[in-house]
């Protein structure tokens, strides 16, 4: 296979010395800054970035009671990303909006208010139950309806759906439930109640308008629904995303999703000052999503599927993975680093990846194959 | 509704390979169908482009120290 030089490195190469220069000069350098075959590029890059994570522990620095949001960062937020965390601990979105919305702060409020999820229990200020009239009794705040823009009647519109008796009395909603016949049944039917979404999207707890240096206002919130704010008009589809990264997986794709692991990555190294080079970020982010999901680097995910019984036991838990080996009949072709090891043999890493083949044909009677080729 | 996905700063481009390209890809570089990097039926990405089960996309990512370079995922279930 002849090499390939990315479009980029010859247009800076034409750029710095003229459109008539020796490409081969270039080809030269280019071969000479690729990483040698069989170069054992995941040990370096767990390295590069085993390195800054030590860095990290020392750092850790709480900033509790700031008003502004805080998301997790540092090594937390890391071990996070790279365990593929199914729920995050701090899910936020960047919501940008179009021209029309994007340079008025009233519309970016307005549409902020909008998202963000209301459900009964935060319009109330008290609610009751009385077993002798089989009622709940919920007094609103009439302040609070105001500011959201809400009426009685889109509550009880809202409350339509679970069939129950429902009667408004000024600020005082009266819902009567007949089946009611313990104190239990009605605070059940109570909680259902104040749980119920009156506005908004379902997931998104507080959205704030922050204005950027161009003087364009975007919305940041605390909990995440992706596909619900795409949907919404006036969303900039291209900039809007989550840190959620099991979730844009699912609503962008598996392809987003590698480089949103790559952007919080290296953006959360760089926060903290420790900057890792991208490639080895590149590597560990598509290695994770390799297999169309996106799966966490440790015991539950990329170690702990390799093949080799020996490899898995010499990282986490041996016992287990030796007495499961031993109850499902698994084999260990001794083609991984960690087993070669322990059983003192050539690893397939550098050197040790090339094998002598002889084809049986007769044609070619010996050829370099890297360990790679297992075919 | 579909969300158009595409449009978002983060995609690729996508494109699916017809079967010669793929075998050319293939012997290019070496590799089985089965070798290559997945991609599930159920991706939004898939689902948008319509491609079906033991298609080879075309990635062409655009990365920050290889510039523009191709990728390639085979669709499975």
């Amino acid at each position: 296979m002849s090499t390939e030089i990315p479009n980029k490195y010859i247009e800076a190469f034409k750029n710095k010395y003229g459109e008539d220069a020796d490409l081969k000069e270039l080809e030269k350098l280019y071969k000479r800054s690729l990483i040698t075959p069989g170069e054992a590029v995941g040990v370096i890059a767990a390295q590069s970035i085993g390195e800054a994570s030590t860095q990290l522990t020392l750092r850790t620095k709480h900033a509790a009671g700031l008003s502004v949001i805080n998301t997790t960062t540092g090594l937390p937020r890391l071990v996070e990303i790279f365990d593929a965390k199914k729920e995050i601990s701090t899910p936020t979105m960047d919501i940008y909006l179009l021209e029309g919305f994007a340079k008025s702060k009233q519309k970016a409020s307005d549409f902020a208010n909008d998202i963000i999820e209301i459900r009964i229990r935060d319009l109330t200020s008290s609610y009751g139950v009385s077993l002798r009239k089989k009622m709940v009794e919920l007094l609103f705040d009439r302040d609070l309806l105001k500011e959201y823009n809400l009426t009685m009647k889109d509550i009880t519109g809202a409350l339509s759906k679970l069939k129950l008796e429902a009667k408004t009395e000024g600020d005082v909603l009266v819902i009567t439930d007949k089946s009611a016949d313990s104190i239990k049944k009605l605070i059940r039917t109570r909680n259902k109640i104040i749980d119920i979404v009156i506005s908004g999207i379902s997931g998104i707890s507080r959205a704030i308008v922050n204005v950027s240096k161009t003087g364009e206002f975007w919305i940041k919130t605390i909990g995440t629904n992706l596909e619900a704010v795409l949907k919404l008009d006036g969303v900039d589809i291209s900039r809007t995303i989550s840190n959620d990264i099991i979730e844009v997986s699912g609503v962008l794709g598996i392809e987003v999703a590698r480089n949103l692991i790559v952007e919080e990555v290296n953006s959360t190294l760089m926060n903290v000052g420790l900057p890792v080079d991208l490639r080895h970020i590149f590597l560990i982010a598509d290695a994770m999503c390799v297999d169309g999901t996106v799966r966490g680097i440790g015991r539950y995910g990329l170690s702990g599927e390799t093949e080799s019984v020996i490899a898995r036991a010499s990282f986490e838990v041996p016992l287990k993975h030796l007495v499961e080996a031993g109850l499902y009949h698994e084999t260990d072709e001794f083609d991984y680093v960690a087993n070669n090891i322990m059983s003192n043999q050539v690893i397939p890493v550098g050197t040790g990846s090339v094998k002598v083949v002889v084809k049986e044909n007769g044609e070619e009677h010996a050829e370099e194959s890297s360990g790679e080729n297992k075919e | 509704m579909d969300i158009a996905i595409f449009d978002s700063r983060l995609s690729p481009k996508y494109r699916v390979m017809s079967t010669q390209e793929t075998d050319e890809m293939l012997a290019k570089y070496n590799v089985l169908k089965r070798d290559l990097p997945k991609i599930k039926l159920s991706d939004p990405a898939v689902k948008q482009l319509g491609a079906n089960e033991n298609d080879v996309l075309e990635i062409t990512r655009n990365s920050q120290t290889a510039g523009e370079h191709n990728y390639y995922r085979v669709v499975v279930k």
